[in-house]
């Protein structure tokens, strides 16, 4: 299957059996076809039904296997010094592509290094991003920022590209100004401050 | 076809040149391939034309025509050259494209489109054929991908991506033209942001009509567990905002790259560019909410 059995039941990798099995009991009750009555909501029903037994079966075989190409690799640590510096220089080289615009070299160079630091996942979540593969940009990113909340650089990239505000409700750049309500609006102003306050100037409406 | 790429509606500009270049198309449409088919004329390829005259450099002349449309009131018409008619053969293409896959995929006018499909051929010529196989091999894998019932929105919209990036490679080399490298990816990304707007602007019609459309698969959780469909598709809006602000984005940075090539088209194409595709994103995408409020 394509995707993390684990993640599909919406339970750690570290979840115990029961925890599995309560997970998969509580989405058989949320998604069985029957449950719904138009036959396109028991199509998409029935799909989501497959993928939640699969995921299941996978766990429960002990084979959780996987697409790991897709999206869905668990980080991998390295307590090895020389490995953890000789792949920081490498790193840099691959900020500098990004910076040039080399996109294809950058990813050529990050899937070649297999120990894969939160700059790993942020370099690659960028390169994805450049690519327009932006679910494949968000989960890389989104790693990195896990791996090391206290970076700043990640977390603001993160928020810039995927948790920014939506296009305004009236992205209008040509929306008219309408002189009708603004000469109302005037008209009103000068009105109530006549009324209040006459001494803001002289009663210029003398009739209030 | 679609309808997204044309200038806002504006007290300041009234957009000479693109409607000079759409009403060129029409009428070199009319001439090439006869008067119904004037119909199907996109305004995405008039944006086109507009990219590859101002890529060229190509000198700014515009005579004034009445047409069956405006017949008493005349009309600015770029002048027509092999660019243009090239451009008027791609949008045929792209027609014809269109009218397989509706052909293939929906029951409703199915004689009508396969009438107008096989007269369309009968009138093609050897441009129109080998931008036509380009268009025909791209909707395949998309039918291809569209049958596997494919919830990767990003894979999926990167094949019309890329079909618009052949097409541009293909029209530019036909009129001796050579794009710079930003200009390419620019027209892949456009593609990808065309796709993706259109899927969800088709959205709630092709639920209801039961039509393939990624976003369905994408947010069938979404779909399933909300308390009604509206608030599914507000919720559905909401996050492919994000897809379609980070596209936008993406093809300005592109943009603002090759613009300098422009020169005087730079005016019109600046407004398409960061003002038309912003409005037509946030129209989209607060479609749903809109609509509840109402």
């Amino acid at each position: 299957m394509s995707q993390n059995p684990y993640k599909v039941l919406g339970v750690e990798e570290t979840a115990s059996p029961e925890e599995i099995k309560k997970a998969y009991t509580d989405m058989v009750k949320k998604y069985h076809p029957d449950r719904f009555k138009e036959d396109y909501m028991k199509e998409l029903a029935e799909q989501k039904m497959k993928e939640v037994n699969e995921a299941y079966d996978a766990i429960q075989k002990g084979n959780a296997y996987y697409d790991r190409s897709r999206s869905e690799e668990p980080p991998r640590y390295s307590t090895d010094r020389s490995a953890r510096s000789e792949s920081i220089g490498t790193l840099r080289d691959v900020r500098m592509y990004i910076h040039n615009r080399s996109f294809s070299k950058a990813r050529e160079i990050l899937q070649s290094i297999s120990l894969r630091t939160a700059e790993w996942y942020y370099l690659m979540g960028i390169v994805e991003v450049n690519y327009g593969n932006y679910d494949q940009g968000k989960y890389y990113i989104n790693q990195a920022v896990t791996m090391d909340p206290g970076n700043a650089e990640y977390r603001e990239a993160y928020q810039q590209l995927f948790a920014g505000t939506i296009f305004s409700h009236n992205a209008n750049p040509y929306r008219q100004h309408d002189p009708a309500q603004a000469c109302c609006q005037v008209c009103l102003a000068a009105w109530c401050l006549d009324a209040c306050c006459e001494c803001g100037g002289g009663d210029f409406i003398t009739c209030c | 076809m679609y309808g997204y790429l044309r200038p806002l509606k504006s007290p300041h500009h009234d957009y000479t040149l693109f409607r000079a270049h759409y009403c060129c198309l029409c009428k070199t449409i009319q001439s090439e391939y006869g008067l119904p088919f004037r119909a199907g004329l996109s305004y995405e390829m008039a944006f086109f034309a507009l990219l590859l005259n101002a890529l060229q450099g190509a000198d700014v002349s515009i005579r004034r025509e009445t047409c069956l449309i405006h017949p008493f009131r005349k009309q600015a018409v770029f002048k027509s050259s092999p660019t243009m008619s090239l451009c008027a053969h791609l949008n045929m293409a792209l027609l014809a494209g269109k009218l397989s896959d509706d052909i293939a995929d929906e029951e409703r006018f199915r004689p009508v489109r396969r009438i107008g499909l096989r007269y369309l051929e009968s009138r093609a010529g050897n441009v129109f054929k080998g931008y036509s196989r380009l268009v025909s091999d791209a909707y395949e894998s998309i039918r291809l991908l569209e049958g596997g019932k494919v919830d990767d929105v990003d894979a999926i919209s990167a094949l019309f991506g890329e079909l618009l990036a052949a097409l541009f490679l293909e029209v530019s080399a036909g009129s001796g033209l050579e794009p710079p490298e930003p200009m390419i990816h620019f027209s892949r990304v456009l593609g990808r942001w065309v796709y993706c707007i259109d899927a969800l602007d088709d959205l709630q019609n092709d639920f209801r009509a039961k039509r393939y459309n990624p976003l369905i698969y994408r947010y069938k959780e979404t779909l399933l567990s909300s308390d009604s469909l509206e608030k599914a598709y507000e919720s559905i809006g909401s996050q492919e905002a994000v897809r379609l602000r980070l596209l936008s984005e993406h093809i300005m940075s592109e943009y603002r790259l090759f613009r300098m090539r422009l020169g005087l088209y730079s005016v019109e194409i600046d407004d398409i560019i960061f003002r038309t595709i912003p409005c037509a994103c946030a129209r989209i995408a607060k479609k749903n909410v809109v609509k509840e409020k109402k």
